[in-house]
């Protein structure tokens, strides 16, 4: 063969080499998500507003969490990444973040968001979401310094900025300029966001429905937790009110439903049988927790709330209230082990069981058997049992005990009033940083404020570096028990339930996600 | 009759003013907070009271009854404190579902209930009328909750003949609307019936030991034509009223079924806004309701002109 001939062969061979390798490189991994239809979901009932900002109501959550979008957003370890932010910088002190934001972003009115509507909705929020409340503490100003560049300035460093930003309840969600200054004291009257679905319809009690937003941005990077792409799979997301648990149970069983929220724990043995059905269980789970009132007269006294810390004797509370043990763990650590928050602080506080000691408590804090009040409410059964057994329980040390049932609403307006309880029972939803814990609120209803908590708090907020936060939190951690603020009784995991046919979706463990999950029908 | 009816609807006015004044203090004398409801959990007082501002709820109980009451009478009432929608809109798209559930339950009520009733009284101390009275028996102690949730389990879930739960109106196609009521009527029909039963059976036993009807039989006239020419007939005045109380009281909102069948309903829409302390909703529900009550028996009262001829106004 002449050198012509064979410089032609290798040619055509080198070229037919290169085209086989550019096409196997873009075949596709595998078959493309389906998409259309409708997903389905039964919540446990109507939200009282979609505006994430104004409320921490879950159900606002779940909704609103397809309409709009934070600065950042938690990737699956729990870190907060950019998501409408493209990118940020911290000044040398702490005290000044500096955010680039997307371009070509729309709004589902189709305008373009900007720096100035990202200013107006931080500035809202700060006013009227609880978490905006506490961490404008720490601001000083948001301003928009051009077209695509936000910057907040701090009055002195606050760690946990970026967390908060990207918490998807009380969520400082991006809305336009107009729309958020509409609403400067209450929830928003339009609820128009950036996210991959569009608000279209409420029908109060009967349905609320999102369409796919055809002009979304989304961004290029893979999806990890609430973070990276967000791709609308079905067509239209419809959230039904279904009050009862066990016609949210029926219509999944029954294919009314594709996914149904808060399953009772009574079910879940049975469901898991159910080949229709898959139960899924929260990845993280809810503190169910005994808040002390500091400021009552009684419970301003830390021996006497250490005696309730002693006597309790958790794994029975934990039982009655929620059953079925593959749903609920008696553990101290307010975090999972493996977590960059685990702590084993102050776990020798944790479930004492131990009557003797809680007599001798009481005697030291000079325990006269004056009446403890301790408020709850039978409208969450696991809070109404959980008390009961704890009362139960106390009685038996010898507190006098009077346990007093409020609807919710009635709870949280007599839990705002020091002087009408000294105990009251609620659950803590998982928080990715420790400083959206409730407790550490100096105006959450039981009122830590205590020098100790005050300093070690602040601490934990200043310190921007990872390891040495950590450390504080070690302390912290465990003077929550030290002085007990509250007694954790156990954790339990909600459950929601889903049709088999659903693929793609697991439930979250903040609220959930509806974006990228292919619908049924 | 012009003047009885003029006179009728007047009276509307106190009885509509009691229940607006009532309704207004003892909605906002229970313990909760509609902002701190909305605000959530961790709210500072400071967002409280601002929200309060923004609902409207910081002047003196007699200035935001009086400001409530101004545009009442002018059909305005109000928007929901949560969701900013006008309550007049929100109770219309609650009051077609319970309408329509009601007229469902209360036909079957009625194709129960005077069927077994008739049969009960002409049978009279038969096994007949044994299996009438203990079926009413039956249907009055059964508890909603449980025959609700077993017919979702049995034909929706087990046989899936029939949806478990919703509400489609009516421009989504009569049948489809129908479907998802079925359920939920029986659910309510079937403890109605009970009432009824009882009072057809009562009310035809009056009538059939009557002379007249002793002498329709001693005519020669066919017992069928006895019982439903002359005998039903004149004993429809109690089951009217029956029927009547049956109807309002559903239009009231029947809780439970609207719960366990998910139906946006008058029931449902009174809970929540109860348990929210919605109160420019509550306050709307309850005039409506309290309208609808009293415009039922009025015509509960015109229908007894047209059964009775002895009947004048």
């Amino acid at each position: 063969m002449g050198w012509r001939a064979r410089v032609r062969t290798w040619s055509v061979f080198l070229v037919v080499t290169v085209l086989a390798i550019s096409l196997v490189a873009q075949a596709p991994a595998g078959p493309a998500p389906r998409r259309g239809g409708t997903l389905r979901i039964a919540n446990i009932g109507d939200p009282p507003t979609l505006d994430m900002s104004a409320t921490t109501v879950g159900v606002t959550s779940i909704i609103g969490n397809a309409i709009y979008e934070t600065l950042f957003a938690f990737d699956a370890s729990w870190r907060p990444q950019p998501h409408l932010a493209e990118s940020h910088t911290v000044s040398g002190d702490g005290k000044t973040y500096t955010i680039r934001l997307r371009r070509a972003v729309p709004f589902h009115s189709g305008q373009e968001m900007t720096a100035e509507d990202v200013a107006a909705s931080l500035n809202r929020w700060g006013k009227v979401g609880s978490r905006g409340v506490t961490a404008f503490r720490s601001v000083d100003s948001v301003t928009a310094t051009d077209k695509y560049t936000v910057v907040i300035q701090l009055k002195e460093p606050f760690a946990p900025l970026l967390a908060f930003l990207a918490l998807p309840s009380s969520a400082a969600a991006i809305m336009p300029k107009e729309v958020a200054e509409a609403a400067p004291a209450g929830p928003a009257k339009d609820f128009i966001g950036t996210g991959p679905y569009r608000f279209s319809e409420w029908v109060p009690n009967r349905h609320i429905r999102l369409t796919r937003f055809i002009g979304y941005a989304p961004r290029s990077d893979a999806p990890s937790g609430y973070a990276g792409k967000r791709d609308a799979l079905a067509d239209e997301l419809v959230f039904y009110p279904v009050g009862s648990v066990a016609t949210r149970i029926a219509g999944v069983q029954s294919g009314e439903f594709d996914i149904a929220d808060q399953i009772s724990t009574d079910s879940y043995a049975q469901l898991k049988n159910d080949p229709r059905v898959v139960p899924e269980v929260s990845p993280n789970g809810v503190w169910l927790v005994f808040f002390f009132n500091k400021q009552s007269p009684l419970m301003a006294n830390v021996k006497l709330r250490q005696a309730v810390m002693a006597a309790l004797d958790m794994s029975p509370i934990m039982q009655a209230t929620i059953g079925n043990q593959d749903l609920y763990a008696l553990r101290p650590n307010l975090y999972p082990q493996g977590t960059t928050w685990y702590s084993e602080g102050g776990k020798q506080w944790y479930n004492q069981r131990n009557p003797e000691r809680a007599k001798q408590l009481m005697a030291e804090a000079g325990y006269k058997g004056e009446t403890v009040r301790w408020i709850t409410t039978q409208q969450f059964d696991w809070m109404f049992k959980s008390s009961t057994v704890a009362v139960d329980q106390l009685q038996k040390v010898g507190f006098k005990m009077d346990m007093q049932l409020y609807e919710w609403a009635g709870v949280i307006e007599r839990r705002a009033k020091p002087a009408e309880w000294e105990i009251f029972t609620t659950g803590h939803g998982f928080v990715p940083d420790p400083s959206l814990i409730d407790v550490f609120s100096p105006t959450y209803p039981g009122w830590w404020d205590t020098p100790r908590k005050k300093e070690l708090f602040a601490e934990f907020n200043r310190t921007t570096d990872p390891e040495a936060r950590q450390r504080v939190w070690q302390r912290l951690h465990e003077l929550v028990f030290t002085e007990a603020s509250w007694a954790k009784a156990g954790e339990f995991f909600s459950v929601q339930l889903r049709s088999r046919e659903l693929t793609g979706y697991k439930m979250a463990g903040l609220t959930s996600i509806f974006w990228n999950v292919p619908a049924v029908k | 009759m012009l003047s009885y009816l003029t006179g009728r609807l007047l009276a509307l006015i106190p009885v509509l003013l009691v229940v607006a004044v009532v309704v207004f203090l003892l909605v906002r004398s229970t313990p909760g907070d509609p902002a701190r409801v909305l605000a959530g959990e961790d709210a500072t007082p400071e967002q409280v009271r601002m929200l309060r501002r923004d609902m409207g709820l910081e002047g003196s109980l007699p200035t935001q009854f009086a400001v409530w009451m101004t545009r009442a009478v002018r059909g305005d009432l109000g928007r929901s404190l949560f969701n900013r929608f006008p309550v007049r809109r929100i109770i219309g798209q609650h009051a077609g579902p319970t309408l329509m559930l009601s007229a469902m339950a209360v036909t079957v009520a009625l194709c129960i209930g005077i069927p077994l009733g008739v049969v009960s009284a002409v049978y009279r101390n038969s096994w007949w009328d044994q299996a009438g009275l203990a079926l009413a028996m039956l249907g009055a102690a059964v508890p909603t909750f449980w025959l609700g949730l077993s017919l979702i389990v049995v034909f929706a879930v087990n046989l899936g003949w029939l949806p478990s739960s919703g509400f489609r109106p009516l421009t989504e196609g009569v049948g489809r609307s129908l479907t998802y009521l079925l359920l939920p009527s029986l659910t309510l029909g079937v403890p109605n019936s009970a009432l009824i039963i009882r009072f057809v059976r009562s009310s035809l036993l009056d009538v059939i030991a009557t002379d007249y009807v002793r002498t329709a039989r001693a005519k020669g006239l066919g017992e069928r034509l006895v019982i439903f020419r002359h005998v039903l007939r004149n004993a429809l005045v109690p089951i009217l009223t029956v029927v009547g109380l049956t109807f309002a009281a559903l239009m009231g909102g029947a809780v439970v079924t609207e719960t366990v069948f998910a139906i946006p309903g008058m029931g449902q829409l009174v809970v929540s806004s109860v348990l929210r302390r919605d109160y420019p909703v509550i306050q709307g529900v309850t005039l409506v309701v309290a309208t609808s009550y009293v415009l039922i028996n009025l015509i509960v009262d015109l229908l007894y002109f047209l059964v009775d001829p002895r009947v004048k106004y």
